[in-house]
């Protein structure tokens, strides 16, 4: 707790010092690349029936979202005067995104990393690796995202001193959420400027993925005071039935863990559920708390769609576009493709592609999946 | 309920994983340990995600669950220990989703005179209280060498009547090494890394200085040299993962290390 203390007081203090919102702002804009484009995808636009623009967060450097809430921790754990960073992964992109700017930096990196995503994500571990971070293999649980954040959790309250959690989703406990919201909301902000320039009027809808929630948080921070919808897709798995997916807000009920109190996906006893998703990063039990909040007070929508669905829009927009989405990117797709039908021909809708499908393609070709 | 036997003496309190390795070896266990004089029990409902706890604890609550011990299981097994005094340590969610209120209830009716939470801060706890049965139940604050004076009120707040406060004695988990060894320097892989233990006299000293309750000390605990380094400065010792060692290797080390504790304690008070 005192290390979350202390993590909250500096985070206050840094965030209004102008010389940090500069460096910031430099770094995302040379060195991530930012602003990403607001592309309007007119082929997908066409079959779907309404006009489609893609947040292009998968042109990020490290290739997802998760580059924005990097830069902006590092340069806080640097200001903490931290030498080391450790985080936890699922799809690897956090990692990657971590592995990158503490190499960037001169820091010392540990990601923590499931068995099973180790395995389904291996691209990713070699690019760690090879950025100079060490991966540690967390065998415990279920093996995925969850048993990552739990090591992750276990190596920092050992090495509080001098060690920095850099909190990869909009969850765990706070200031992480509101944390990683802030610095993912470059993404929100950036959208509603483009989609005015564009359209010269607002979206109809947002659709985006949620697994810990922080590219849906990022994107849906800037709408919230306007009318246009909110919708979360969650990971459906293989179907309805426990363990088989990892849909918290749509299928679960309020839980504690990782030091949140949210929708969780508990058995009855209380032990946290297994869960499954084709997307490693939306593999996660819980959900970030502020979703959990725009679901209820009925800001957000949030809606489901399965491995096979999410598959079929990762194909779909490969074919039709030329952009192979990640399979959790994949999931905000086919939450649209879903709904489409809700749009009218001048209707406008942004989807965010939080991050680029190179790390998902080998598993197409490995026969793991069909 | 009083949580030790006799007020002189330094209590020796002892960790054990609910129906780890069977029902009926865990009930043998605390058995012997009432018998080798351990006066506070803590029992562990195992749970999914321990986080504050090592690989051994971790290894413990995985292979109870397996074995279908949950909630009911771990109440219904406690009911039925021999008369130690005990509290329940678990995780929040087990208990958050039965519904606090409930749950402490049924905690209380098995026999426990409180609960040791890890995973929900003093800040929460505080929350928490008004949902404890009114008379002797109590939520057991825990103390790291990293908390700061500052929220040291905060603790004397928490420990209501009759409740300890949870010292514990290093940065880590509940764990691997021994608390008088000290990592060697660099050493990135040290799971936990003990608190000096003149840090922990003076942690104590602190928190003597705002309330009476009892202090016991806690993680990293595994012989009874260390028993004695912390039994010196606080009122008591607790002892999980080398409890349960030596209990993996048989109820004969298992014996043999609480009668080197019990003794390394009774050593202080004579």
């Amino acid at each position: 707790m005192a290390a979350l203390i202390d993590l909250d007081r500096g985070y206050r203090q840094v965030r209004g010092q102008a010389a940090y919102q500069r460096e910031l702002k430099t770094l995302l804009a040379d060195y991530a690349g930012r602003p990403t484009p607001l592309y309007r995808a007119d082929r997908l636009s066409e079959s779907a029936g309404c006009r489609v623009y893609l947040k292009r967060e998968d042109l990020c450097h490290t290739g997802a979202h998760k580059i924005n809430n990097c830069l902006g921790q590092a340069l806080l754990a640097r200001h903490l005067g931290k030498r080391r960073i450790i985080a936890e992964t699922g799809a690897g992109q956090h990692g990657v995104a971590t592995a990158t700017v503490a190499a960037k930096l001169g820091m010392d990196c540990v990601i923590y990393m499931g068995a099973k995503d180790v395995q389904r994500q291996a691209a990713n571990v070699f690019r760690m690796k090879l950025l100079g971070a060490s991966v540690r293999e967390v065998s415990a649980g279920s093996q995925t995202l969850k048993d990552a954040m739990n090591e992750a959790l276990r190596d920092w309250v050992t090495h509080v001193e001098t060690t920095y959690y850099l909190i990869g989703s909009a969850a765990g406990p706070h200031p992480y959420p509101e944390m990683v919201r802030d610095f993912q909301s470059v993404i929100g902000r950036e959208a509603l400027g483009q989609i005015r320039k564009k359209e010269r009027r607002m979206p109809a809808a947002v659709y985006a993925c949620v697994g810990g929630g922080s590219n849906a948080m990022g994107i849906f921070h800037a709408f919230l005071l306007t009318s246009t919808a909110l919708i979360g897709v969650e990971a459906g798995g293989a179907g309805p039935g426990p363990g088989q997916h990892s849909a918290s807000l749509s299928r679960g009920k309020a839980g504690i863990l990782h030091g949140a109190k949210t929708y969780l996906l508990s058995k009855p006893d209380g032990n946290v559920a297994d869960v499954h998703s084709i997307a490693a990063g939306l593999d996660y039990p819980g959900v970030g708390p502020e979703h959990a909040y725009l679901q209820k007070i009925g800001r957000a929508r949030y809606i489901s769609v399965t491995d096979r669905q999410a598959l079929a829009s990762f194909h779909q927009l490969t074919a039709l576009e030329g952009i192979p989405p990640a399979f959790e990117s994949a999931h905000a797709v086919a939450g649209f493709w879903k709904e489409r039908r809700r749009y009218g021909k001048r209707d406008s809708v942004i989807l965010n592609v939080s991050g680029r499908g190179d790390k998902d393609i080998p598993r197409l070709f490995m026969g793991e999946i069909r | 309920m009083k949580i030790s036997r006799g007020a002189a003496r330094k209590t020796l309190a002892v960790y054990l994983t609910a129906g780890y390795p069977t029902p009926k070896l865990f009930h043998d266990a605390v058995k012997s340990a009432w018998d080798e004089g351990v006066d506070l029990l803590e029992v562990g409902l195992p749970f999914s995600d321990p986080i504050a706890d090592g690989p051994v604890i971790q290894s413990t609550s995985e292979s109870a669950i397996k074995s279908g011990i949950n909630y009911d299981r771990t109440l219904d097994l406690s009911s039925r220990l021999p008369p130690v005094p005990k509290v329940l340590m678990t995780y929040a969610n087990p208990l958050f989703v039965r519904g606090w209120s409930t749950a402490f209830r049924e905690i209380q009716q098995a026999g426990f005179s409180g609960c040791v939470l890890p995973d929900i801060p003093m800040e929460e706890l505080t929350g928490i209280i008004p949902f404890c049965p009114r008379d002797s139940f109590y939520l057991v604050p825990l103390v790291a060498p990293t908390t700061s004076p500052a929220r040291f009120g905060m603790v004397r707040d928490v420990a209501r009547a009759d409740s300890f406060i949870y010292v514990v004695s290093l940065r880590g988990i509940t764990g691997s090494r021994p608390a008088s060894e000290t990592p060697a320097p660099g050493a990135p892989e040290a799971r936990t890394r003990p608190a000096a233990g003149g840090e922990i006299a003076t942690l104590i000293k602190g928190l003597r200085r705002v309330t009476h309750a009892p202090i016991y000390v806690g993680f990293g605990i595994q012989s009874g040299l260390d028993a004695a380094r912390f039994g010196r400065v606080a009122d008591g010792i607790i002892v999980g993962t080398a409890a349960l060692k030596a209990l993996r290797r048989g109820p004969g080390p298992y014996g043999r290390l609480l009668r080197e504790l019990r003794r390394s304690l009774d050593h202080l008070s004579d």
